[in-house]
This record gives structure tokens, C-alpha cells and sequence, in this order.
């Protein structure tokens, strides 16, 4: 089974990353907001071994730190993006008939905005920390879940187990839980998966505009927000570092996914 | 106790409306054993869904006497067992399902009916694509008679079973009828299966009931020529 | 039929434009102080008692909310968008100087997209296999894994800083004027940046189902009647250009909220750009305008796939048109 090595692969990686900044303290060989202005922009090497930055911050150490920011907030809006989705797909696919057509066009024209209209539009009344941020980014997220919870619960409604369900008086609610959400976990989770990597995008993007999570918080978009000017100056580490481990998160998210996704078809 | 006057049914729309089925007349009596035979189209299904009000019907009457709720007193067994458990409940979770409102212990009702259609508690913690296809049909079965109904609904129940099992499961209808009075509508293209359970028989062709006849020295006789080309 | 058809698709871009009328008018509402102060930003102050009374009785500031976005809209719909309030001028005719630098992003990027993925997903499609068939679908993954603005960090410190060959940002040389070849170099990263990271997934998406197309039965006919390979070719591709049409209609949304991204790295004037540092100086009434703006644009979008779509599939022209 050689897809099952490369999937094992992916999600030790992935691993990998989530422990090292979950664990981010034990790592750090830094205080993470501990400043040296004798030592501002060192190239990686003698006791800064991914260099400091333009406040002579250790670049790895905020590293670790940023990524428990950044993947926080990519797994609470994502969290909050399935319980919004999988409330909203439920009731459209269960009650079915003129509410359901109802609530899938408003679906409909809500996929059609872009989900950054929707955050930049939050982002100017509310600009918050860091729990502002996963809301927004969760609020504005749940759509593509409530589209296929709802796919899901219309296929699965008429299965003849849903029909004895109903014949024998099992409540709505774990009619709802039970039946339909429990048979449609993979979908769900794939879906969720790929949530995952566009919330770590958003972040990161919002945060790398100015827009996102507040400057004096570590975050991997916010570590790339200075990351052009240094670059212009020669310190390629304080770019190279967050980016490749953005990319190397969202991309073991994807093939995790992807894999899901082939292997139930 | 089961009585159907009338009974039409359309699907569509405008022109292209069809009937499925048209003047059903069907009554079944306390503990009955009554079959209802005809080519697969022929609108069996469609009546045993109306019986339990899964749809609506467009012309007619079907009464039901009974005490209480009426899931509790008439009950049916889908054709596929497969279907219709789900796959991710244990054969346990499933079977607890009609007994929500049960009083007492449950968990020993279970494991004490569960004999009754030969599985032991070792099947309780299954799921159901760990089970044989046998044995998910009584499961299946199980689950419909737990509540003790009064009527019973098959709709080809053994159909897709080898013979072997087929019997197994006829011979235990027959001892639920005859132990605990429970009439059973028995749903089936399969002659010889209903010749052998049923004491009566309904047939059916293009939505229409064309005759039915009492079992009389242990065969039916028939007048209608469908009927009579049918039971050959 | 049609007229349904048309009716029902028009709902939804009027149900969009709803959306975001909302969307603006919550923007509005929720922004510190009243909407006069919204329209008029930083200059509310030198207004006078005469003017703040036009400006409550024109937004009925002293009616119910819902009044009050109705008075709004009447006001949006007739074009007053209200003034900037960092730049002192109306915010339709900054909008006006930014769209079509916006559109013509997007426009190139999703020209070279749309080609390129159907070059490489026909390519990829009909030659099982190939190196190009295996690759394809990692490549995909990669490339849209790749933020986008890191990636462009990455081409200005190569092409801007080491080699030389490309302008950084903005939209033209200093001094240059409207010189074209000048405003191509400029274009070349940011549209780069952007067919780059979505070009994969396209091309992947295409070869998905020019596969699936190769797997039919009139296919396999087709090449035992010995039609030539050539027009095998166009059959597929026709075919398979509906799913993938539909799949461009359902994310072409996202090209116009990237943009706001590749837009601001390298300071190209469009509309993404405007909103981004509308969202930074709190301007609110630019932030609105660029909102309501880029729904329309995406409405009209939406419409121009609908039509090619609709003149591509003979099922939904036969089923809309009866023919």
C-alpha cells in the first residue's frame, strides 16, 4: 500500500507541526516578545538559528509561538463553521419543501460573494484580537458545510432506516444526530479539512495586509507583514521561514484531504 | 382489524398522471395470515406504504382498530435489511430504537428476544456489515417485532435470501403468528411461499386486486385466469 | 422556459447585490457615528447646522433602521455613493479610476487560467499515463497550497531585487507616462502570482472529467468506426467544458477577493487594493462603494459563464427552449 505510506506521511507531518507549536514553550529558545536591538536582522546561524528580526526578535521562536496563534485561529473558526453549517444544512434538508429552496438560494447568492468581502466588510466595524478574528473567519466559512450537510440529508432521509426511525417515534433531534449527521461524518470531514487550510490562509493573507490579527500578537501572517521591506534589505530568513511552514501546513492539509476524499469514492 | 375500501393512488401531474392503484378492497383479521402476490410493478409496495401512512392516498379508506399509537400496533419489515439499518449502529443501538418510551430492562428484553429469532448476545455489539445477510434480516425483523404489534407487514422480506434462510425465517413468522396472535400481512412475488405460510391470499396485477381466495385442503383455487397462470 | 431560466438566474445576482447592500449599510450603521458622519468622514465637522439637517432628512436619520436603508438605497441605486473620507472626493469617481485596473488583473489572469488549464488538462487528460497525467494532480495541490503573497514575495526578491528584470510594484515607472509595454511589465508578477496558484487546480478539474469523458461509450464507438483522433478531440473537450464551466461560475467569486491580496503586495490601483486600505483608515464610505462594486462585477460574471454555458450544453438549451 503505497497511498497509505504517503497518507501516513501527510499526517505526521501535519503532526508534527500542531505539536511543536501546541508545545511552542518547550522549544522556544527565546522569551518570544524579548527584543535586542544590538542584534536586529542576524542571518540564521550562532544562537539564533532561523536569524532575528528588524527588532532583533528570535525568528524561530516566534516561529513556534506564531503558529499557535495562527492554527487557533484555524481551528475555532473552523469549529465554529461546522456547527453554523451543519445547523443551517440540517434544517434545510430535513424540513425540505419551500423552506429548503428558500434557504438554498440564499446559499446560493452567499457562495457567490467572496468569502474576503465578507471578512474586510467585519474587519472594518470590529477589528479585535484574536478571538475576533477566528469569528469572522468562522461566520463567513460555513457555507460549502451547510451545502453538503444538506446534500447528505436529503440523500439519506429516504433510506428505509430513516423510515423506521420515524415509525417508531424516535424524536427529531436523534433522528438528526443519530441517523443523518452519524452517516454523513466523512464528507463532513473532508469538507472540514479543506475549511482548515483556507482558514489558515485567511489568517494569514488578513494578517499580512495590516488587517488581520493585531501586530503586537505573533502570528505567522503577521511575521510576513515586515517581510517585504527586510527582504529589500537582504534578510531573506525573516520571509522564507513563515512561508514554507504556512505552506508546508496547508499542504499536508490538502493531501490529507484530497486523500480522504479519493478513498471514499 | 385492517380494513381498505376504495383505495386509489396517482403519481404526476396533469396528463401524464398515472394510477398505481385503483379500487383496493383488503381486510385482515386478528391473527390472520394473509398474502398479497403479484409481479414486481404491480403496486405491492406502494399499497404496504400507504397502510403505514408513509403516503398519503388520493381516494378511499383505510381504518385501522386498534388500543394506543398506532407504530405500536402495526408494523412493517422492509424488503432490504441492509437498507434499512443503519450502518454505523450497533445491532444494540438499533434494536433499543423502538423501545424508547420501554419501561424496566430493556437490555434483558432484548437479549431475551433475540433467541426468539436464533442470535445470541454475542450479535449485540456488531455492526450490521459484520453481520451474515441472514442474519441482518432478523435483525431487522427483530427490531419491527419488539414492540409486539398486532399486525405485522413483510415486504419481501426473504426475497433476496437463500432458500436455507428463507425457511428459517417463515417458519419463525409462523410461530410469531401462532404464539403471539400477530396477524401478518406477507408481501411477496414468491407463490410457493405464500402457498406454504398464508391462509389467504390476495393478487394483484397493474395496481388492481384481481381476486382473492381462502386456503382450502392446503391450496388455493382461482377463478381469475392472471391467477390461475400465476399459481400453475 | 427561458424566460424562467432567466428569471431564476437574474434572482440570484439580485439576491446577491441585496446581500451586499446589507452587508454595506450594517458597515454604515455599526461604523462610529451616524451615517451623516459615514458620508461625509472627517469633513462632518465643517458642516453646517443647515447642511446636517439635508443630510438627516435625505438618510431619515431620526426614522426607524429599516427606513433608514431604504432612504440609503434610494441614494446608492441614483449613484451618490457619498464622499471619501480620507480623500475629500466622491467615492464614485475613485471607484470609477480603480475598476478597470481591477478588471484588467483579472481579466488577463483568468485568460491565461482558462487557457492554460485547458491545455494542460486536455494534454493531461488524453494521454493516460503520461508524465504530465501523474504530475498533474500533485502539481495542483502544490500550487494551491502556496499563499499567494508569499509567492510574490518570493518573485520580487527574485525577478525585482536579484535579477532585475521586472518593477517591484505600482502600475507604471516613476515618470513614465501611460507607456503600454511599461503597464505589461508591471502586469507581468501580479498575473503571474495569481495564474500560478490557481492554474492546477483548473487544469486538474478539466482532466478529471476529459477522462471521465474518454471512459463513455460513444467515445469507444467513436474510435472503432475509425473517426479521426482530431475530432474525438473536440467532442471531449466540448463535453467536458460544461462541468468545468460550472466548476469556473462557482469559484470566479474568489479570483475578485484574491485580487485584494496581489493587489496590495504589489500596489496595483484596483479595487482590491482601495478596500484593503479603506479597511486600515477606516473609510468607510470607499469600503462600501468598493463592496457594492465588486458584487456587481461578480453578478456580471456569473452571467457571461451562465450564457457560455447555456451555448455550450444542447441538454440545458433543449430543456430550457424545448427545442
Amino acid at each position: 500500500m503505497k497511498s497509505n505510506k504517503i497518507f501516513i506521511f501527510w499526517c505526521a507531518l501535519f503532526g508534527l507541526i500542531v505539536l511543536i507549536t501546541v508545545f511552542a514553550n518547550l522549544f522556544s529558545t527565546y522569551p518570544v516578545n524579548e527584543m535586542n536591538m544590538d542584534k536586529v536582522y542576524m542571518a540564521p546561524g550562532d544562537g539564533h538559528i532561523l536569524g532575528t528580526d528588524h527588532l532583533g526578535r528570535d525568528v524561530f521562536t516566534r516561529l513556534l509561538h506564531g503558529g499557535k496563534v495562527t492554527l487557533t485561529v484555524a481551528f475555532g473558526s473552523v469549529l465554529l463553521s461546522l456547527v453554523i453549517g451543519v445547523m443551517y444544512g440540517s434544517v434545510s434538508g430535513y424540513v425540505g419543501g419551500w423552506v429548503d429552496s428558500a434557504m438554498m438560494r440564499l446559499l446560493e447568492a452567499l457562495i457567490s460573494i467572496p468569502s474576503l468581502i465578507f471578512v474586510l466588510a467585519f474587519q472594518a466595524v470590529m477589528q479585535g484580537g484574536m478571538w475576533g478574528m477566528t469569528f469572522i473567519i468562522g461566520v463567513t466559512g460555513w457555507f460549502t458545510t451547510a451545502r453538503i450537510v444538506r446534500s447528505e440529508f436529503i440523500r439519506l432521509k429516504e433510506a428505509d432506516y430513516v423510515k423506521m426511525a420515524r415509525m417508531f417515534g424516535t424524536p427529531i433531534w436523534r433522528i438528526i444526530t443519530g441517523h443523518l449527521l452519524r452517516n454523513s461524518v466523512t464528507p463532513l470531514f473532508v469538507v472540514t479539512i479543506f475549511n482548515l487550510a483556507g482558514a489558515v490562509f485567511i489568517e494569514v493573507s488578513l494578517s499580512f495586509l495590516g488587517i488581520g490579527i493585531p501586530p503586537s500578537i505573533p502570528s505567522w501572517g503577521n511575521m510576513l507583514y515586515n517581510a517585504q521591506n527586510d527582504l529589500l534589505i537582504g534578510a531573506w530568513w525573516i520571509g522564507l521561514f513563515p512561508g514554507l511552514l504556512i505552506f508546508f501546513t496547508v499542504l499536508s492539509i490538502n493531501f490529507i484531504g484530497e486523500m480522504l476524499k479519493d478513498s471514499r469514492l | 382489524m385492517l380494513k381498505i375500501e376504495h383505495v386509489a393512488k396517482r403519481y404526476g401531474r396533469g396528463r401524464q398522471r398515472k394510477g398505481v392503484l385503483e379500487d383496493i378492497n383488503l381486510s385482515i383479521g386478528k391473527g390472520d395470515l394473509v398474502g398479497l402476490v403479484g409481479e414486481s410493478g404491480s403496486g405491492k409496495s406502494t399499497l404496504a406504504r400507504l397502510i403505514m401512512r408513509l403516503e398519503t392516498m388520493d381516494e378511499g379508506e383505510i381504518s385501522f382498530s386498534r388500543s394506543g399509537n398506532f407504530y405500536d400496533s402495526c408494523q412493517i419489515v422492509f424488503q432490504n435489511a441492509t437498507a434499512a439499518l443503519n450502518p454505523t449502529w450497533t445491532v444494540r443501538a438499533s434494536l433499543l430504537e423502538p423501545l424508547r418510551l420501554m419501561k424496566g430492562d430493556r437490555e434483558g428484553y432484548i437479549k431475551e428476544m433475540l433467541s426468539l429469532v436464533s442470535l445470541s448476545d454475542v450479535h449485540l455489539d456488531r455492526l450490521p456489515s459484520e453481520l451474515s445477510g441472514g442474519e441482518r434480516q432478523r435483525v431487522n425483523l427483530l427490531r419491527s417485532i419488539l414492540v409486539k404489534p398486532e399486525l405485522l407487514i413483510c415486504d419481501e422480506i426473504v426475497s433476496s435470501l437463500d432458500r436455507l434462510i428463507q425457511k428459517e425465517i417463515v417458519e419463525l413468522l409462523k410461530r410469531l403468528n401462532e404464539e403471539m396472535g400477530m396477524a401478518i400481512l406477507f408481501i411477496s412475488h414468491d407463490l410457493k411461499v405464500v402457498n406454504y405460510l398464508c391462509d389467504r391470499v390476495y393478487v394483484m396485477k397493474d395496481g388492481r386486486i384481481v381476486e382473492d381466495s381462502v386456503k382450502q385442503d392446503g391450496t388455493f383455487v382461482f377463478s381469475h385466469p392472471y391467477a390461475q397462470r400465476l399459481f400453475e | 422556459m427561458t424566460v424562467k431560466w432567466i428569471g431564476k438566474r437574474m434572482m440570484l445576482g439580485i439576491l446577491v447585490l441585496f446581500i451586499l447592500s446589507f452587508l454595506s449599510f450594517f458597515i454604515m450603521h455599526a461604523s462610529p457615528g451616524s451615517s451623516a458622519t459615514a458620508y461625509y468622514g472627517g469633513n462632518a465637522q465643517m458642516l453646517s447646522a443647515a447642511e446636517k439637517e439635508r443630510i438627516s432628512r435625505t438618510f431619515a436619520l431620526d426614522r426607524p433602521l429599516v427606513v433608514q436603508y431604504g432612504a440609503w438605497l434610494m441614494e446608492t441605486v441614483q449613484g451618490n455613493l457619498g464622499m471619501s473620507a480620507k480623500e475629500g472626493r466622491p467615492v464614485s469617481a475613485i471607484l470609477a479610476e480603480r475598476v478597470t485596473n481591477t478588471l484588467l488583473l483579472v481579466g488577463v489572469s483568468l485568460f491565461f487560467i482558462v487557457t492554460g488549464s485547458i491545455l494542460l488538462g486536455m494534454e493531461a487528460g488524453m494521454k493516460p499515463n503520461s508524465l504530465l497525467d501523474r504530475g498533474l494532480s500533485s502539481f495542483s495541490i502544490a500550487s494551491s497550497s502556496i499563499p499567494a503573497f508569499w509567492l510574490g514575495i518570493l518573485f520580487i526578491y527574485l525577478f525585482s531585487l536579484k535579477l532585475g528584470l521586472l518593477p517591484s510594484s505600482g502600475m507604471q515607472s516613476i515618470g513614465g507616462n501611460d507607456d503600454f509595454f511599461d503597464k505589461v511589465r508591471h502586469l507581468i508578477m501580479p498575473a503571474a502570482v495569481i495564474v500560478l496558484t490557481h492554474v492546477g487546480v483548473y487544469a486538474r478539474f478539466l482532466q478529471d472529467s476529459v477522462k471521465m469523458e474518454m471512459r463513455s461509450y460513444y467515445v469507444k464507438t467513436a474510435r472503432a468506426n475509425g473517426v479521426e483522433e482530431r475530432e474525438i478531440r473536440s467532442g471531449v473537450l466540448r463535453n467536458a467544458l460544461i462541468p468545468y464551466l460550472n466548476y469556473l461560475g462557482m469559484t470566479i467569486p474568489s479570483f475578485f477577493g484574491g485580487s485584494v491580496i496581489v493587489e496590495t503586495l504589489f500596489s496595483w490601483a484596483g479595487l482590491g487594493q482601495l478596500m484593503a486600505k479603506s479597511v486600515m483608515v477606516k473609510d468607510y464610505p470607499l469600503l462600501m462603494g468598493g463592496i457594492m462594486l465588486t458584487g456587481i462585477i461578480v453578478v456580471v460574471s456569473l452571467f457571461v459563464i451562465d450564457v457560455l454555458m447555456f451555448i455550450l450544453d444542447p441538454k440545458l438549451r433543449k430543456r430550457e427552449l424545448g427545442v
